[in-house]
């Protein structure tokens, strides 16, 4: 049972980590831009999902769940839920709109830069955020109440299946529309789409939003399924897994981003046994930064493999042909 | 120098200038292109022919001087809106969106979309499905005039380079633009080609569309332009009947004697 | 008056430090015309490696050039490696390389070193006094070891036949290709010269920073890259006016506005100049 728990676990955190991917993915697949600090919506979609559930201070729940934070609005865990996704797609919106025009490694530099600053609030602002302590007690809906806890991680797990799903049909959606068809012609040739009356920059900016507001809904399954939130969870190294679930996955395949978010965290997951290699043992026993530090060399290993080897991905992009609804032949035009 | 009569104009470049650094590549640029007329513009390289392109599609901004379509100012505007007013163009070397398929270039070429904003792209109201459908028609007809049929399902990037070009004056031509800016269409095209090409512009003539081409190859100026315009160092040093410009001294001279 | 001017000193110190990583920065742009992520590890590596060395008995002082050579070495084999054959592919494909790059570096380091700080090996040094002023050693120690490297940079880049190739690939990487002047040899001089100068770096932040952590290169990396941009981009000369700026920023910034938000005061920096005017304040390359 606990292995069931446990590999339940893992499949919600490798869909979650696919909604993640998926707002990379229209940012980056279908609108082409380098975005290096998507980490910084998937905190920010986090912390308001769990401020804005967390019973407030001075409330009964609040002492009784040890509250020593500041803030906590007792919303429904749904309407946090959304407000996280809008949150996220306003600092998305924010960012963006700095940083539209720059070029693709300019921009990669200064999402980069804006993330980093956002940590340094989070981590300072500790009124907001309790700092390094983080804060816990954020509520996991339903929970003993009727789900009892220990199914309560299948129930999650379908939970997340459920909204995975939907964002992915939007996803997949957006991208056969003319919107996404406007988006792809900018990523692909951005003066000949303009050419063509595309307005370039109120599209990058709309996309780029958009996968603010997807990973700021990735911060809220995250923190409900944890039922804590904390500033050290957001680094740097999360944004680049999602950059290799990505590439993995197939730049352009909505459905090839969260593929690839599963294959990365299975191949993450597995370097966890390394620990249990007798030869290694001694090295871990004396270092216990080891392992872990090995899954982050073996992440940019397959980074740099990627990138050279196995640019295209898994899925490719979809080549869409003309409808079958053609008109007879001998017809006059 | 003649020049066609004002309310007959389609676009008009008044006095239009721009350098760069020390070099000023184009020197007060004057002319008009008449409405439903095919005008080439010629000249030896570095004339400015191209940055001339890019100054009154809005690639790039002039020092100086006005640019107007039907009477709307371009100069200050950005390159899609002035695009979106009616100004369509083609490069001389083909920008086609490679990752997409023939198809779906051209349908990319259509502008005034409702449903090319994320919620008209969610929700696709009537406005967008019936637009999507007119574009829908338009591009297979243009298939059809440009003879890429066979090839719509294809990825663009699996194109040769004239069909590349006849592809990117397709998706020019899905916008409808009043005025086509087309750069050296016919650059290293085989002979079939070119004379399809020819007979492609002829037909937008006949269709109404205003056509402003760059070209080097002579024969195809003199035989498909009503007006021809010679740029040299960055003027305009003549303009006219193919006939007469041909036979323009100062012309011949700034070909370096070369057969014009 | 006297923490001013310890701000002051402590400011120019930092800048120091900057701008040593921001000139090898500088360099290896002007060849290769991409923000290398992976930058920061060989300031990194830098340190550690003259933590080894000073740990195998030898003097700080050649630990640091031993340091020096080996990383640069280290950086022209990882260039040669990684970089050179996709330098054709675009943007995304070497942004994302050097950033798996600093990953593999930073992470082995930390899987040799482990994750809790090591003390870097400098001598205590008691600070001067001057009437009633103190005057902090280690940085008046770093500018002048960081103008010394400056200089010979300098002379290296306006006076030798090399340096004068150098320049011409950063102007110009086509021509220069063209006309036969860029050979792997200059290539490969620029990689080592760029790294080398990242080890002196990491040395010079270890004497600042004291203790040495894996994440110190990545950490710093930001910090060169708003010093880089500040200067303009390729031009290392703009890089020692623009890491002054950003250390001076950091220093005062930290003492007289919000003492946790050091480093993020140099992001911020980074982001208002690209925003704001992303040539850089000098323009043009050297």
């Amino acid at each position: 049972m606990a292995l069931a728990t446990f590999f339940v676990g893992l499949l919600t955190l490798a869909l979650i980590y696919g909604v993640l991917t998926l707002g990379l993915h229209v940012q980056f697949g279908l609108a082409g831009m380098l975005n290096f600090g998507h980490v910084a919506f998937f905190a920010v979609g986090a912390f308001t999902s769990a401020l804005l559930s967390l019973p407030p201070k001075g409330s009964e729940a609040y002492l009784a769940a040890g509250g020593q934070y500041q803030l906590g609005y007792g919303l429904p865990v749904p309407l946090a839920f959304l407000a996280a996704g809008l949150a996220g797609g306003l600092v998305a919106l924010l960012i963006g709109s700095t940083s539209v025009r720059l070029g693709s490694h300019y921009l990669a530099v200064a999402t980069f830069a804006m993330a980093e600053i956002l940590r340094s609030v989070l981590t300072n602002e500790t009124w907001l955020t309790r700092g390094q302590f983080g804060i816990s007690g954020v509520p996991q809906p339903l929970r003993s109440n009727p789900i009892p806890a220990e199914l309560y991680p299948f129930a999650y797990l379908a939970a997340t299946v459920v909204v995975v799903a939907l964002l992915l049909a939007v996803s997949v959606r957006l991208t056969s529309s003319p919107f996404g068809r406007a988006l792809r012609a900018v990523r692909e040739d951005e003066t000949a789409a303009r050419a063509l009356g595309k307005p370039a920059p109120g599209l990058k900016l709309r996309a780029f939003a958009l996968g603010g507001v997807l990973a700021g809904f990735a911060g809220s399954l995250w923190t409900h399924s944890l039922g804590i939130v904390h500033v050290g969870q957001f680094v740097p190294i999360i944004t680049f897994q999602v950059w290799l679930a990505l590439l993995l996955g197939g730049r352009g395949n909505p459905i090839g981003a969260v593929v690839g978010a599963l294959v990365l965290m299975a191949i993450t997951e597995s370097t966890r046994f390394l620990g249990n290699i007798p030869f290694l043992e001694p090295l871990t026993r004396r270092n216990p930064s080891f392992v872990p530090s090995l899954r982050f060399v073996v992440v940019g290993l397959l980074l740099i493999l990627v990138v050279r080897y196995f640019p295209r991905g898994l899925l490719p992009e979809r080549l869409r042909r003309p409808p079958a609804d053609e008109p007879a032949p001998g017809r006059q035009p | 120098m003649t020049s066609p009569p004002d309310n007959d104009v389609a676009l008009r470049v008044a006095d239009v200038s721009k350098a760069f650094g020390g070099l000023q590549a184009v020197n007060h640029a004057t002319f008009d292109v008449a409405r439903g007329s095919v005008t080439g513009l010629i000249g030896p390289n570095g004339a400015g022919k191209s940055t001339l392109f890019n100054l009154i599609t809005g690639v790039i901004r002039p020092d100086g001087g006005r640019v107007e379509l039907d009477g709307l100012e371009l100069v200050g505007k950005p390159a899609d809106v002035i695009a979106r007013a009616g100004l369509g163009r083609t490069f001389q070397t083909p920008r086609i969106f490679a990752a997409m398929s023939v198809w779906e270039n051209l349908m990319a070429g259509g502008n005034a979309h409702p449903g090319e904003t994320l919620i008209g792209g969610l929700f696709p109201g009537r406005g967008s499905r019936e637009r999507e459908a007119l574009l829908r028609g338009r591009a297979r007809e243009l298939l059809r005039f440009l003879g890429l049929e066979h090839l719509a399902g294809g990825s663009a990037q699996d194109l040769s380079g004239g069909q590349r070009k006849l592809l990117t004056l397709g998706r020019a031509l899905m916008a409808a633009p009043e005025v086509l800016l087309l750069d050296e269409p016919a650059a290293g095209v085989n002979q079939t080609l070119r004379r399809t090409l020819m007979a492609r512009i002829a037909d937008l003539r006949a269709r109404g569309v205003t056509v402003l081409v760059v070209e080097h190859d002579m024969d195809l100026v003199m035989e498909l332009c009503d007006h021809v315009v010679v740029m040299h160092q960055g003027s305009v040093l003549a303009q006219g009947a193919p006939g007469s410009v041909q036979s323009d001294p100062r012309v011949i001279e700034a070909y370096l004697g070369g057969a014009v | 008056m006297t923490a001013f001017l310890q701000t002051l000193i402590f400011g120019l110190g930092t800048g120091a430090v900057i701008s040593v990583g921001a000139v090898g920065l500088s360099l290896s742009y002007g060849v290769t015309r991409f923000i290398n992520f992976s930058y920061g590890e060989l300031l990194t590596l830098g340190a550690y490696l003259a933590f080894v060395a000073v740990s195998l008995g030898l003097s700080l002082p050649v630990a640091s050039l031993l340091a020096m050579v080996v990383v640069g070495l280290i950086g022209v084999v990882l260039a040669r490696l990684l970089f050179d054959p996709i330098l054709h592919r675009g943007f995304l494909s070497l942004l994302v390389t050097s950033v798996g790059l600093a990953f593999v570096l930073q992470n082995a380091v930390r899987m040799i070193f482990g994750s809790s700080p090591t003390r870097f090996p400098l001598p205590p040094l008691r600070p001067w006094r001057i009437g009633a002023l103190i005057v902090p050693k280690v940085p008046v120690l770093v500018i002048v070891i960081a103008a010394l490297a400056m200089a010979c940079v300098h002379l290296l880049l306006r006076y030798t036949r090399m340096g004068k190739m150098m320049r011409a690939t950063s102007d110009d990487a086509a021509l220069a290709k063209a006309s036969g002047i860029v050979t792997g040899r200059v290539l490969a001089t620029t990689w080592f010269l760029s790294a080398a100068i990242a080890a002196l770096g990491g040395v010079l932040l270890g004497m600042t920073q004291i203790a040495l952590q894996p994440v110190m290169g990545w950490g710093f990396l930001l910090v060169v890259f708003a010093a880089v941009l500040l200067g303009g981009i390729g031009n290392p000369y703009g890089a020692m006016l623009g890491a002054l700026i950003v250390g001076l920023g950091i220093e005062f910034g930290a003492a007289y506005l919000a003492p946790d938000y050091g480093h993020a005061f140099a992001f911020l920096l980074l982001v208002l100049v690209l925003l704001l005017r992303p040539k850089g304040l000098l323009r043009g390359s050297f």
